[in-house]
């Protein structure tokens, strides 16, 4: 039996540095111990708490008690040795690998069904949801073959479960036909993808960053996709729920495009006692002569599940707004716009690249996945040799923010993009504008490394005799 | 909830007349389908018609009630999903043996191992109606298709046979001709707590019957009728005679516990 309060700190707080909490986490920490909840502690607890400080203006603020749940606590940190007083939290800080990650983000959106079929270096994630959904009254399903795992899970989706499936290239390949298959028929669903190496059956446990154009064009017809790149554990974490939340908002499958390093690492995650969901909203209005398909004002139609007394008609044939099939050219023609424009004329509510470095940077690298994180320290190393590279890490890889990559990179000398594959994201930036942009490509399973990218940079940058 | 007495409350009538053509059997199947549904007052909201790619795909356009149509061959797969996330529904997977047979054959496998609580129907029309007549695994040896103009090297797939041996609960094979049969096949299986299979041999008179010079619509009927025979007679028959013939009958009935329920009770997977 524990109690939680919840204290926050900033991190620029010297007394914190003995804390790894205080690396782990961006602006602020949260430190754990384990307090027993008894009235005695309760009481003392309270009477530590520094009085009349608000969050904004304290170093250190008593922000909240939380005596519920507080069993959820699991892990311990050092505390400063200065603060004499100890302070727990509701978020839970564990150390996971980046599938394990990935799959409790979605079972933290909600996701109660996956089905799935074993594949490297995604396996773990089947592994870890065939232990955690049962006793939730969720469904774990291995099934025959990639192809009916994406079709269980759009089956699913469609009777009302957040579903899921995980796999890796050559699975990935073969559920192309019902990626389009769902994106057609605007069903919600999140498909992750943990890149290996290679094309055909490559290295099948080493990593690869060359599947963001199969995201983008593996099903065939004119479509929009969102996509999105994890580049730590923590995002595995957090862009697998706002890959669920995407999914039902634009009613569309979500891709997470993660990297074998990635997938495999292991680091300190924040797992939030509650965290922003997005839940399925029912059909309102008359149930005879309902049209599921319907759009409402933001191109997204409200569907009902199977078993709902709105009738829902599903089909993959060009379709009008009741469900039924149609070969009429502006029904299909209007369909395909609203699909495509449901999600590129929403884009900016797609999660942002993140910008780090000097405000006006000689060189810009943009990065995403594995990647990034070597061009992150990269950037910090030459930093310290006199070097100004900013770094934009992209999060959404699709639909590629442009807008967000022209206007960091307008005024750079050098732009780079960082990947491991033979030039992927380099194609998009330059069809963004930035023509003058160069890769920095890798595609033989070795990660890139930041010396790498220091030398890279240094060869091609006049800044850096400097 | 209101219960269902006849099948008018189950068609679409605007989406009226549909699409097969003169003398195919599909409307019969679709037909038998929806008096069973009402046979055994399956509320409109409960029922969901899970159909493959092809003529009897298409199926799902004259229903009123929840309908979903996949890709090609993966209707079974798609339906596993839909039954385990919701068991209160009932879910019927419409197929055409091209469907079933070829491209979905081993999610059919699948299901039947699994058990899942699923009811399908195989519309065997003995060759791919949808794309002009082709053979399929079912088209009988020897068989003229728009691919086998001197006649089909391979013998016939015999689906009911390879879903019974491979755990399904109900297996029966009916034919459009004998169609109060096949109804009450389809009830039996619809009652079925695990997986049914109910194939139902169906004239295809455009490609299959003209190919093969089997006359009219009807003539392919009485075709139809002369070709099966119920299955203990089928059983007597020598190897010779049996590449003759189908057979009709119930092939396999069972009780054993659907997946959902083995799932459920044990907290096993498969
Ligand atoms: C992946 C894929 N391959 C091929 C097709 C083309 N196709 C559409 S229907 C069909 C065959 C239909 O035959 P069958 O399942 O026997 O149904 P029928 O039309 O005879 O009712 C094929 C091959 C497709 N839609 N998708
Ligand atoms: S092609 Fe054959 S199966 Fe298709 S609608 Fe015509 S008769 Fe029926």
């Amino acid at each position: 039996m524990l109690c939680t309060v919840v204290c926050q700190m900033s991190r620029s707080d010297p007394k914190l540095a003995l804390s790894q909490e205080v690396i782990v986490c961006p602006a602020r920490v949260f430190l754990l111990e384990l307090i027993p909840l008894d009235a005695k502690n309760v009481a003392s607890a309270a009477t530590i708490a520094p009085k009349g400080l608000s969050p904004e203006t304290s170093r250190v603020t008593l922000a909240r008690w939380h005596l519920k749940n507080a069993n959820n606590v699991t892990c311990v940190s050092i505390v400063a040795p200065t603060l004499h007083w100890r302070c727990v939290t509701m978020t839970r800080s564990r150390f996971l690998q980046g599938n394990e990650a990935c799959a409790l983000g979605g079972i933290a959106a909600g996701a109660l069904f996956f089905a799935g079929y074993p594949i490297s270096p995604a396996t773990e994630i089947a592994e870890l949801c065939s232990n955690l959904l049962p006793p939730k009254g969720g469904i774990y399903i291995q099934m025959e073959d990639e192809l009916a795992s994406l079709a269980a899970v759009v089956g699913a989706s469609l009777s009302g479960m957040k579903a899921f499936t995980a796999t890796s290239g050559p699975g990935f390949s073969l559920m192309q036909e019902n990626i389009g298959f769902a994106i057609m028929s605007e069903v919600p669903c999140v498909i992750v993808n943990v890149q290996r190496f290679g094309l055909g059956t490559g290295i099948a446990t080493q990593p690869g960053q060359s599947d963001v154009m199969a995201a983008r064009w593996g099903t065939h017809g004119d479509h929009s996709i969102i996509a999105l790149v994890p580049a730590s554990v923590q995002e595995c974490f957090d862009l697998t729920i706002e890959a669920f939340n995407l999914a039902e908002r634009f009613r569309s499958p979500v891709v997470v495009l993660i990297d074998a390093i990635i997938a495999h690492l292991r680091e300190t995650v924040r797992i939030p006692e509650q965290v922003n969901k997005i839940e399925r909203i029912r059909p309102s209005g008359p149930i005879e002569g309902f049209q599921p398909y319907a759009p409402e004002e933001n191109l997204v139609p409200v569907l009902p599940n199977y078993g709902d007394e709105y009738i829902l008609r599903v089909t993959g044939l060009v379709h009008d707004q009741y469900g039924y099939s149609s070969a009429n050219p502006d029904v299909g023609g209007q369909l395909v716009g609203r699909l495509i424009d449901k999600i590129e004329l929403y884009s900016h509510e797609l999660p942002e690249p993140e910008y780090t470095g000097p405000e006006d940077p000689d060189v810009v690298v943009i990065s995403y996945g594995i990647s990034a994180r070597s061009a992150l320290s990269a950037a910090q190393r030459g930093g310290r040799q006199g070097l100004s590279i900013g770094v934009l890490k992209l999060k959404t890889i699709w639909p590629f923010p442009e807008q967000a990559v022209t206007r960091t990179c307008a005024r750079a000398s050098l732009v780079v993009v960082v990947e491991m594959n033979k030039g992927q994201v380099l194609r998009e930036v330059k069809a963004a504008g930035i023509t003058r942009a160069i890769g920095l490509n890798r595609t033989d399973i070795r990660v890139i490394m930041p010396g790498e990218i220091i030398s890279f940079v240094k060869e091609r940058c006049s800044c850096a005799g400097s | 909830m209101q219960a269902v007495k006849d099948i008018d409350h189950y068609l679409a009538h605007d989406k009226l007349p549909h699409m097969w053509c003169p003398g195919c059997g599909l409307g019969s199947i679709l037909k038998q389908l929806l008096l069973s549904l009402a046979e055994l007052q399956i509320p409109r909201e409960k029922a969901v018609l899970a159909s493959g790619i092809g003529c009897s795909g298409r199926a799902g356009d004259y229903v009123s009630f929840h309908r979903f149509q996949g890709t090609h061959g993966r209707a079974l797969a798609f339906a596993t999903g839909i039954h385990l996330a919701d068991p209160r529904l009932t879910v019927i997977c419409l197929m055409g043996d091209g469907d079933c047979g070829a491209i979905g054959l081993s999610h059919l496998i699948h299901a039947a191992r699994r058990n899942i609580n699923i009811t399908a129907i195989v519309a065997n029309n003995l060759n791919y109606g949808m794309t002009g007549g082709q053979y399929s695994p079912s088209t009988p040896e020897g068989a003229i298709t728009s691919t086998s103009r001197q006649g089909k090297v391979v013998n016939a797939l015999d689906l009911c046979r390879l879903a019974a041996d491979a755990g399904a609960n109900y297996v029966a094979r009916s034919t459009v001709y004998h169609i109060f049969e096949a109804q009450k096949m389809l009830q039996a299986a619809l009652n079925t707590q695990g997986f049914a299979l109910v194939e139902i041999l169906t004239p295809c008179p455009t490609y299959f019957g003209r190919y093969n010079k089997l006359g009219s619509a009807v003539d392919m009927l009485e075709w139809l009728k002369k070709k099966t025979v119920p299955l203990d007679l089928f059983r007597k028959m020598n190897d010779e005679q049996q590449q003759e013939y189908f057979w009709r009958g119930v092939l396999a009935e069972q009780n054993t516990p659907d997946f959902l329920t083995r799932y459920r009770r044990k907290e096993l997977v498969e």
